[in-house]
């Protein structure tokens, strides 16, 4: 140590300070002679500097397409060919659609401080160079793969991805590792042999059920939330598909039979579905365009922050306020929204079910409700039976049912409704008022069809009849039922004792939906992180069924989170296969025309949908052991997993993203033989893949790209306007390469077919294809889009049937039923595993780990909810056996019983949302974003602790830090379930776990409750290269040897906290529901449409002092004593609290 | 040739005639006289005199000639006279090397070191200005630290600037570092005390700071044999420094090596002590553990 270093607490260090060998003292430069001032000045010169700094050589249009949902377009400005700002395009009011129709101007302006910052992102220092190789990977290829017994797993890293190294290498060296290693896990995993293994290697039998004898269903690609680049995000779905011919290598098997790999969903693994809104009206998520904001009267905001996540258009939610909507915003702390609201409702995390089942129940009690929606499009008038709790089917009360010849009806006209689900659904019953006898009714016996044929449904009642087949049963209306029955235990008291919403509050929100028209409430990921999402999401929509606030402009529930919505490239029977035709062109009959319409392009998807969560559960479906019933599986057969051995993935930080991420890296992708990333940014995923592909930036691509949005109505095809930075290649060109390596490994050209426009450098017929296949836009030229026949070169407009969109509207105002098994809205579910679930009607439920009471305990007293418990003890603290223990207990026992996590001090929710400088994990760390994202941004690094120019934080409750002992700036352990988190078998001695455990700042923040903890989701996770960087760096920083990745911690991250669940309701085989895709209708699981959604909220963690926040850990943390911080005001800052600084003289 | 421009000179070729072994960076004399001229009666007016006519020099000559003016200044004040009396007790050790003092880049830096001036070798003292308004103490700050490095000029003291804290972890190095600060420093006023030298602190300044730096109590023995004047070799001050790895807030867990204000308790240590031996064989119940890692022994 050196005597300077001692002398030191930090060391930043001037210009003298920083030459301690050797220095000189400076003698002054020699002012400028004037003789006469009034002459020489005022010398302007040196503006021209300041001038320059805004002059360019050329601009370009291109698309901010990361996964915020806006895909704004923005134009660059570039001089001697660098990139060097962009600004707003402000275009929107230009752009029309084919019949010549716009869109609001209000639109204008798009674009924030991440396109703005974006150059920052393209020359940033994180930047993915070149192809690299794990040098582990690279030698067990050159090997020639041996078997990975014990030793060679060792050998070749496979459990330390994170200290190994890479190897730079070509794009071509890249492309055939990869192939050579799809082809060698293809091979070893197929067939009897393979089988032998993966079930040697431990896998259930389970997992064998979609793997069908094909190891190439071992290999999982995905394209990183898709829609945000059709051709080269999407693409990766094509890529998939033609592994069918790798299949047919390996198997020889016939086309028909050929299997390709799976494909990993997007939207339901960030956790983004509102995943109950396909059990209330078939659609996988409804989102209205934003400018539809226009229309409300009445804004509900639950658990959603538009204002700091939706910052393109955030201003269609303020101008609610000047257009005189009222607004009322539902969120535990005091957020940005509601900031803005006319009244906010405090509430306990995760218990907004409880509260909508509460003013849903004021709300039919007090009769405000809408009696003519309710009859017309809800499920409310129809029957259910008390003894099995299923909905009254009309071939059961009527005999010798001849069922309505439904074949013109729009259900079958419109959505390929077919006699088989048909069959499985059946028609259902009502009691006609009219007639006073029971009646079936279909479901395209919605509005105005019902009354067509006569039919007035009663919503009171309860009658007992003798069934067809002799049966006594009792019947209920399920307006009944609920007013009756289940909303019993959803009285004023009780739910404001369960919410601890505020009662006038709660009595006011019932009244304002009841009478205020349009109503809209706006949920978001904010809500959907809960295990029981599914519940509060279905909730939300209660009040808005009752009132009719449903397909009318300002009206609806909706969601809008992440880019999800691939039905904007929607197949049909008149236009073909929408999206489809791209991602699942029949790999045994591609057409090689490129004059072809895409309207005749042959599909035939060999590969198969499936959920990432469970890769995120250690790779396997819930599978558990019950007292009652023996071993079961919680996990529907349309979700069942296969086992991973191979991932290929494109713009997802899969691995930093990845809930439980620690669990992934120590415990799971060691499993895993072959990890390929493809990225612009050397994130957390390539530092522990095996191979990693540069791609190019959204400013860069050589190739046009498509995108659309679930919140406006833009169609946008853009290129980029300057070169590739370093040897980054586009998506689409990194897969058609790699497709045609793997056609040269195995000899099979078909591969290079397969892509043959990007290789003969026409990528745009496959764009061409797609507008001609798709509802939303066929009739567009590629061509006229990019002239600016529609007002901007690249842009148009979707043909939707209304701008703004709105969900629903047809349905409403033209009487077709929803897509649902009744055709109506739905309050209520009778699919089996429902009902077995307890979860038939709308109920609260605590959460299995996010609680301060019996976990997953259903709160009802109902005879009409009979959940099966499966004999698992309510003392029980498995994980998995909390997922599926269904316990019913009225409130007043619930609320005597307790978490026993909770009594061991895991006592704060953990809320996680977005921050309003990133999108998700881009642009964490773009040195601006990272300085002014956080309280401990500095540019100096003064306190070099601090793993970068700014870190992560947590926010806390000013009085809860007192009672923990701890200040501002504080640097804090977040633990949470330490039975498996950070990862499961984690022990001190072991180096990995001083990589996985979470340490971050302290900052106080009076806005969140007591019991609450926040810190933004997604930034960069402590990784074993940035935590050893952080440990010997002489400047501390948290930047990995070899790779300059950057993390946001010194330790962990947000993922130490989280683990992977896997929800029951969101595994159903028999939920009927609307295919995302097609205008048809399908039963169980569909990617990212009814699949298992990640739910990182649904931990309690534990906060403990780690070291003090001053400048090296003594003292507080120079800021909180500037008399300005929460809990440490000054007199004058009280006064100003308080309004003492300024008096008004009255009179 | 004005008039003013020659006394500017003349000024200058008298400040040149001072010994060339204390070397002034301009800027810390051009603060050091401001602060130090409104506490002398009429020196502002003096000054203000001398440094009139050096405005009438070319402006390429002026800041050298106010340099020099700034220089004499510091004698005529007396100030450089505490500077020398600082270093006069070391003339052995520090041989011919020159005493740089220059400003510190912030007050964290004030300290002497090792350096060089004109390609040879210098002593660096970064001095803050302000503490010239109190001479008295300066002169015991700036012997003190002058005495930091004879001591890293004496080969019986041993001292190696490369030789590493103690600790594996970043905690561990900047608790070991500020016991070093801490035993140096007790060590160096305690020989400065012996020599009827102004020390820095008073023995209970030093006792305070042993408390802070060793909250579970300093090695027996130690702080007061330093105060008398003993002087440990730069190894065996380093090695006293160790992190014990004792129950303390805010000192590393034996375990995880984290540092944690949050320790089990004795019972609840003893409970998992036989599981934890088995991870940690040297480990002993004494050490105690955190609350967290006691999670995984339970």
């Amino acid at each position: 140590m050196k005597r300077r270093t001692l002398l030191q607490y930090l060391a930043a260090s001037g210009a003298l300070a920083g030459a301690p060998q050797g220095f000189a003292f400076q003698a002054l430069g020699p002012t400028v002679e004037v003789d006469n001032p009034l002459k020489a000045y005022p010398a302007r010169e040196w503006e021209k500097t300041y001038l320059d700094q805004y002059r360019y050589d050329a601009s370009f249009a291109w698309v901010c397409s990361p996964n915020c949902t806006h895909a704004c377009r923005m134009r660059a400005f570039v001089r001697n060919g660098v990139m060097l700002r962009s600004e707003q395009n402000y275009d929107s009011h230009k752009v029309k659609d084919l019949y010549g129709n716009s869109a609001t101007a209000a639109w204008n302006p798009r674009g924030c401080s991440n396109g703005f910052t974006f150059q920052r992102r393209v020359y940033g220092p994180n930047r993915l160079r070149y192809p690299i190789v794990r040098r582990g990977w690279k030698q067990w290829a050159d090997d020639g793969f041996p078997e990975l017994t014990a030793e060679n797993h060792a050998k070749y890293k496979f459990d330390a991805r994170g200290q190994d190294d890479f190897v730079r290498v070509t794009f071509d060296e890249a492309h055939t590792y990869v192939a050579k290693g799809l082809v060698h896990i293809a091979a070893k995993y197929s067939g009897d042999e393979g089988r032998q293994r993966l079930l040697a290697q431990g896998y259930g039998e389970e997992m064998l059920h979609h793997w069908e004898g094909a190891g190439t269903r071992t290999i999982k690609c995905r394209g990183g939330m898709g829609l945000l680049g059709v051709m080269g995000k999407y693409g990766m779905y094509r890529f998939c598909n033609a592994l069918a011919y790798l299949d047919q290598h390996v198997r020889k098997v016939a086309p028909a039979d050929a299997k390709a790999g799976r494909l990993w969903s997007n939207y339901t693994w960030h956790g983004d579905q509102a995943p109950g809104h396909p059990f209330v009206h078939g659609l996988q998520t409804s989102d209205c365009d934003l400018s539809d904001f226009r229309a409300t009267k009445f804004h509900l905001h639950i658990g959603k922050n538009l204002i700091e996540n939706k910052r393109a258009d955030n201003h269609f939610f303020t101008e609610c306020m000047e257009r005189g909507a009222k607004i009322c915003v539902i969120a535990p702390e005091y957020s940005p929204p509601a900031s803005k609201a006319d009244y906010w409702i405090p509430i306990r995390p995760n218990s907004d079910a409880a509260l909508l089942l509460g003013v849903t129940k004021l709300m039919i009690d007090r009769g405000g409700y809408d009696a003519a929606f309710v009859k017309g499009f809800t499920d409310f008038p129809l029957l259910v039976r008390r003894d099995n709790l299923r909905r009254l089917r009309a071939a059961e009360l009527f005999e010798g049912y001849h069922p309505e010849d439904m074949s013109h009806g729009a259900s079958a006209r419109l959505w390929r409704f077919s006699d088989d689900q048909r069959r499985k659904l059946g028609d259902f019953v009502v009691f006609d008022d009219r007639s006073k006898r029971f009646a079936p009714v279909t479901r395209d016996d919605v509005g105005d069809k019902l009354a067509q044929k006569g039919i007035d449904p009663a919503l009171e009642g309860s009658w007992t009849v003798t069934l067809a087949g002799g049966q006594r049963v009792e019947l209920i209306t399920l307006f009944s039922a609920y007013k009756d029955v289940h909303l019993k235990d959803y009285d004023l008291d009780a739910v404001c004792e369960m919410t601890s919403a505020p009662k006038d509050l709660v009595l006011r929100l019932a009244d304002d939906l009841a009478t205020i028209k349009p109503a809209c409430i706006h949920t978001g990921e904010g809500i959907n992180h809960w295990f029981h999402a599914t519940e509060v999401n279905r909730a939300t929509y209660l009040p808005l069924m009752l009132t009719g606030n449903i397909g009318r402009p300002g009206a609806g529930g909706h969601t809008w989170a992440g880019n999800y919505k691939s039905a904007l490239f929607q197949g049909s029977a008149e236009t073909g296969p929408g999206l489809k035709g791209w991602v699942a062109e029949d790999p045994f009959d591609v057409n090689l025309d490129a004059t072809a319409d895409g309207k005749d392009i042959h599909t035939h998807a060999h590969t198969a949908d499936e959920e990432p969560a469970y890769w995120n559960y250690g790779d396997k479906p819930l599978v558990v052991n019950t007292p009652k019933y023996g071993k079961r599986s919680f996990t529907g057969k349309t979700h069942l997993p296969t086992p991973t051995k191979a991932i290929w993935f494109t713009n997802v930080n899969l691995i930093n993203n990845a809930k439980w991420a620690y669990e992934m890296i120590k415990n799971v992708d060691p499993k895993i033989e072959l990890i390929v990333a493809t990225d612009i940014e050397l994130n957390a995923s390539v530092e522990y893949s095996d191979v990693a592909f540069p791609a190019t930036s959204w400013t860069e691509l050589q190739t046009p790209e498509i995108t659309g949005s679930c919140s406006n109505p833009f169609l946008q095809i853009w290129k980029g306007g300057m070169k590739p930075v370093y040897e980054a290649k586009d998506d689409l060109r990194i897969l058609a390469d790699q497709a045609k390596k793997l056609g040269e490994l195995i000899g099979d050209s078909r591969f290079t077919d397969y892509f043959k426009f990007v290789h003969d450098g026409r990528p745009e017929v496959y764009i061409q294809r797609l507008l001609d296949a798709s509802t939303t836009t066929r009739g567009y030229r590629y061509a006229d889009i990019m002239a600016g026949r529609y007002g901007e070169p690249g842009a148009a407009l979707f043909l939707f049937r209304t701008y703004p969109r709105v969900p629903f509207y047809e349905q409403v105002t033209e009487s077709l039923p929803f897509f649902t098994p009744t055709g109506r809205l739905q309050a209520y579910n009778d699919e089996p595993e429902v009902i077995e679930y307890g979860e038939n009607f709308i109920v609260h439920r605590e959460g299995p780990e996010a609680t301060p009471y019996l976990p997953n305990v259903i709160v009802s007293s109902s005879p009409l909810v009979r959940p099966d418990d499966y004999g698992i003890p309510a003392d029980h603290l498995g994980a998995s056996e909390r997922q599926i223990r269904n316990l019913k207990l009225p409130w007043s026992k619930v609320k005597a019983t307790r978490n026993p996590l909770w009594e061991k001090g895991f006592r704060f929710f953990c809320l996680t949302p977005k921050t309003r400088h990133a999108t998700h994990s881009q642009w964490q760390v773009v040195d601006w974003q990272l300085i002014w994202n956080n309280p401990f941004g500095d540019p100096h690094r003064t306190d070099q602790r601090s793993p970068g120019v700014g870190e992560h934080s947590l926010s806390m409750n000013p009085e809860a830090a007192r009672d923990l002992g701890l200040a501002e700036g504080d640097y804090v352990y977040v633990d949470a379930n330490p039975a498996d988190r950070p990862y499961v078998g984690w022990k001190p001695a072991d180096p990995f776990y001083r990589v996985a455990r979470l340490m971050l700042r302290l900052k106080l923040n009076p806005g969140y409750p007591y019991d609450v903890v926040m810190m933004k989701h997604a930034p960069w996770i402590a990784t074993e290269r940035s935590v050893k960087a952080h440990e010997t760096r002489p400047d501390g920083r948290a930047v990995s040897e070899g790779t300059s990745y950057q993390a946001m911690f010194r330790y962990g991250s947000q993922q130490s906290v989280t683990r992977g669940w896997l929800m029951p309701m969101h595994q159903l085989d028999s939920l009927f529901h609307k295919a995302k895709g097609s205008m048809s209708l399908i039963f169980g699981g569909e990617a990212d449409n009814h699949a298992v959604n990640t739910t990182p909220k649904e931990t309690l963690v534990r906060i403990t002092k780690a070291e003090s926040g001053g400048l090296g850990g003594k003292g507080p943390w120079e800021p909180a004593r500037s008399g300005f911080t929460p809990r440490a005001e000054s007199l004058d800052m009280q006064a100003y609290l308080e309004g003492r600084l300024t008096t008004v003289k009255r009179g | 040739m004005t008039a003013g421009a020659s006394r500017a000179r003349s000024v200058a070729r008298r400040a040149l005639a001072r010994p060339l072994w204390l070397r002034i960076e301009p800027e810390w004399a051009a603060d050091v006289v401001r602060l130090a001229l409104p506490n002398a009666p009429g020196a502002t007016a003096e000054y203000q005199l001398e440094a009139g006519p050096l405005y009438c020099l070319p402006p390429g000559e002026r800041p050298g000639a106010f340099a020099r003016l700034d220089a004499l200044w510091v004698e005529r004040l007396g100030l450089a006279g505490v500077l020398r009396d600082a270093a006069a007790p070391f003339a052995a050790e520090l041989g011919r090397r020159p005493l740089c003092v220059l400003r510190p880049a912030a007050l964290l830096e004030e300290g002497a070191d090792l350096g060089r001036y004109d390609d040879a070798p210098a002593v660096r003292l970064a001095l803050s200005p302000r503490r010239m308004l109190a001479p008295e103490a300066a002169l015991a700050f700036c012997t003190h630290e002058v005495a930091h490095v004879a001591d890293m000029l004496d080969p019986s003291f041993g001292y190696d600037p490369h030789r590493p804290l103690p600790g594996t972890t970043r905690p561990e190095r900047e608790l070991a570092r500020e016991r070093f600060r801490m035993l140096w420093g007790a060590s160096i006023d305690g020989r400065l005390r012996e020599r009827g030298l102004p020390a820095l602190l008073s023995l209970d300044g030093w006792h305070a700071l042993a408390r802070r730096a060793f909250p579970q109590g300093p090695p027996a023995g130690l702080i007061d044999a330093l105060l008398r004047g003993r002087r440990p070799p730069h190894d065996e001050l380093l090695a006293r420094c160790t992190c014990e790895h004792g129950p303390a807030p805010g000192q590393p867990c034996p375990l995880c090596r984290f540092p944690t204000h949050a320790w089990g308790t004795q019972a609840e240590v003893a409970a998992a002590a036989a599981r934890i031996a088995i991870d940690f064989p040297r480990w002993a119940p004494p050490q105690g553990a955190c609350a967290q890692c006691l999670e995984c022994y339970r």
